[in-house]
């Protein structure tokens, strides 16, 4: 069995390269491995920026849209201001009301607010009242309308010939947002 | 046999060690380069005795014992004795080991003349040449004529020896000639000049004398004789070895005869002054070693000492007047600890600065340039939307879906609804006379339930009368009208389709007339 003969100079060579792969291996962790790590980080960092920035501006859109299609809501203090407004576009539309009955129940980030009313009039009037009752606001939407026509000789009743019942529905606000502007 | 002196730390300027391995002794010296000049600061001298019993080796744990020569144990006591074990050493061999030629050669190309030197060195050295360690000197003494001083020392031997040093941890430097050695010695005594004619004669314990004759720095003969021991016979043989050889040194030469003699070793080298003086008719001078500063020393222990000393001075820089001959292998070579270390921290500067350089000037400033575009998107997004910079992402992610949310609600709610005045104002446009509706109800249909098209289903429910006399005529104006009532576009965006659903005749009173349903879906 031979063995294989190693000289002083392949010994310190050895020694050398020993010492030079350490070094580079102690370098290279302390030095160079970490730079990596920062630069993994950073990449991450920012696709995270451009997502946050898509983010704010997407934030801000909808903010925006929602400001413009909340805008045309009232609020839940504002109700009754609402039934009331209702009842004199009633009486100005000689409309006669017999009941107006309001109900509120939560329907997600809004409450919604469901009228139902039951009058007497004609056609026109009830006309004229649909018309004011949508100019009050975009957001008041008629959801059913019935008109029964009760006939009848007496020339006053013949004013309020239609029996009429109206379903309205629309949300409230549950609160007036501060705003910092 | 040991001197040591007490030095200003001061003083020492560095340290070497020299080992000198005879056929009866080793002797080790360590000296030091001092203001004053180099300084001996201890020595030993150790016979080789091959009865003495192993010792274990230095460094070794003692269940371990190696199996050592004489020679290595020698050199161990020797080195321990010093205090020097484990020291980086020079070494010389005994001058029967070595073998020192002159011969001529014509002049060869530079590349070519190692192994023409080989070659021609075969002829003259007593063993094959190409199992020796070989060093040479070459020097140019006329136009294309080149004069070669090789030393050769065969490999096993060498190898031995190597062994017996490295078996007790002493780390070699070089080997070197006796002859090297006591040149050097003398010339750093400051005894000798480069440009004069000189013999050196080292006496060994046993016997033998090596004598070596120089001219100008170059080594003309190098040869080696035995005393017996017999003191007359002795005188005799001396002063005819030494004759011969200088004859043969004037033939050599070419008429150059030695002015001076330094003689060196073993033996009382006074007697043997005054003897050669005399024989050679005071027409040579010889001259032993002489340490001034070495108060301590006898100085017949320096001339014993004085090749080990010469040895040692390698170490501290001294060159030797007749070259510096190099009978260690290169691959056998071993770096001093400063050497080493210092290649090693250059080593390890030049791999810092590298990785240093490969992070600073290649991924720094990438490292810079992303964080600057990070900077790029975000400072500007900050300053617009200053609302949202505080808030987390996850916060701002909850609110865009809460407001996605509340938008898709108004939309369905808004999209949704139907303009219910438009609507009665077309019901009743276009409304014939001879039609009167008694009912009319717009709905939702289905309540909250949506429609495949996204739509609330709205349902259309009409009852009336027709009267005109006449029930083709009524059944006619009936279809026509809910035609058109269909074909109207706010009906035809809400309904699919509308239909007469009922429509019969019917008694009010004495008249006939015609009753109808509307269903639009």
């Amino acid at each position: 069995m031979s063995i294989v003969k190693i000289n002083e100079q392949q010994k310190e060579w050895a020694i050398k390269a020993s010492a030079g792969i350490a070094t580079f291996m102690f370098c290279y962790m302390t030095m160079v491995q970490p730079v990596f790590q920062d630069i993994a980080v950073l990449h991450q960092t920012l696709a995270d920026s451009q997502k946050r920035c898509e983010l704010y501006r997407e934030v801000h859109d909808l903010k925006e849209n929602l400001d413009s299609r909340e805008s045309a809501l009232a609020t839940l203090t504002e109700r009754s201001q609402l039934l009331g407004k209702i009842s004199d576009i009633a009486a100005r539309t000689q409309l006669h009301v017999d009941t107006l009955t309001p109900r509120t129940e939560p329907d997600g980030g809004y409450i919604k607010l469901r009228m139902e009313m039951d009058g007497n009039g004609n056609f026109f009037s009830l006309l004229k009242f649909l018309q004011a009752v949508e100019k009050i606001s975009a957001a008041i939407k008629v959801k059913d309308v019935s008109a029964l026509w009760k006939p009848s000789f007496n020339s006053q009743d013949k004013k309020y010939s239609l029996q009429i019942q109206l379903i309205f529905e629309t949300f409230l606000k549950q609160r007036v947002k501060k705003s910092n502007a | 046999m040991k001197v040591r002196r007490n030095l200003d730390p001061r003083e020492i300027m560095s340290k070497g060690v020299g080992v000198y391995i005879g056929r009866n002794e080793v002797i080790a010296v360590s000296a030091i380069r001092t203001m004053i000049g180099p300084q001996i600061v201890s020595f030993a001298i150790e016979p080789i005795n091959p009865e003495s019993p192993p010792e274990p080796a230095a460094g070794n744990e003692p269940h371990k014992i190696k199996k050592t020569s004489p020679e290595a144990r020698a050199i161990l006591k020797a080195l321990e004795k010093i205090k020097e074990p484990g020291a980086f050493v020079n070494v010389a061999v005994s001058p029967l080991q070595v073998v020192t030629r002159h011969f001529i050669m014509p002049v060869v190309p530079k590349k070519d003349e190692p192994s023409a030197v080989r070659n021609e060195a075969s002829r003259y050295v007593p063993f094959k040449i190409s199992d020796s360690a070989l060093d040479y000197h070459a020097y140019l003494t006329h136009k294309n004529v080149l004069s070669i001083t090789a030393t050769a020392i065969r490999g096993e031997v060498l190898e031995a020896y190597l062994q017996d040093l490295r078996s007790v941890s002493a780390k070699v430097v070089m080997v070197e000639p006796v002859y090297n050695a006591v040149s050097r010695a003398f010339s750093t005594l400051n005894m000798i000049g480069k440009t004069k004619t000189h013999g050196f004669v080292v006496l060994q314990s046993d016997g033998n004398v090596n004598v070596t004759l120089t001219s100008k720095g170059v080594v003309y003969l190098s040869r080696d004789f035995l005393l017996t021991g017999k003191v007359e016979e002795d005188k005799v043989r001396f002063h005819s070895e030494l004759k011969a050889s200088m004859d043969y040194f004037y033939k050599l030469t070419g008429g150059e005869a030695i002015g001076q003699i330094f003689l060196a070793g073993a033996g009382d080298l006074k007697v043997w002054v005054e003897h050669l003086e005399h024989a050679f008719n005071y027409t040579i001078r010889f001259d032993v070693a002489n340490l001034p500063n070495a108060k301590n020393l006898p100085p017949e222990t320096l001339h014993v000492v004085l090749v080990a000393f010469g040895l040692a001075l390698r170490s501290l820089g001294y060159r030797s007047p007749l070259g510096d001959v190099q009978l260690l292998p290169k691959t056998e070579r071993r770096s001093e600890l400063p050497q080493l270390l210092k290649f090693l921290g250059l080593e390890c500067l030049l791999i810092f600065i590298l990785l240093g350089m490969v992070r600073f000037v290649i991924f720094q400033p990438y490292v810079m340039h992303l964080e600057n575009r990070n900077n790029a998107i975000m400072g500007p997004a900050d300053q617009e939307f200053p609302a949202y910079a505080s808030r987390s992402t996850e916060d701002l992610m909850a609110e865009k879906e809460k407001m996605g949310e509340k938008i898709k609600q108004l939309s369905g709610f808004l999209n949704d609804k139907v303009s219910t005045a438009a609507f009665m104002m077309a019901l009743g446009q276009g409304l014939p006379q001879s039609i009167s509706l008694d009912y009319v109800s717009f709905e939702d249909a289905t309540g909250k339930e949506m429609s495949q098209s996204g739509k609330r289903r709205k349902r259309l429910n009409i009852k009336g009368i027709c009267y005109l006399g006449n029930a083709e005529k009524e059944t006619e104006t009936v279809s026509a009208w809910v035609k058109a009532l269909g074909a109207k576009k706010i009906m035809a965006d809400l309904f699919a389709e509308i239909k007469l659903e009922e429509i019969k005749r019917e008694k009010f009173g004495k008249r006939d007339l015609t009753r109808f349903r509307v269903l639009g879906e």
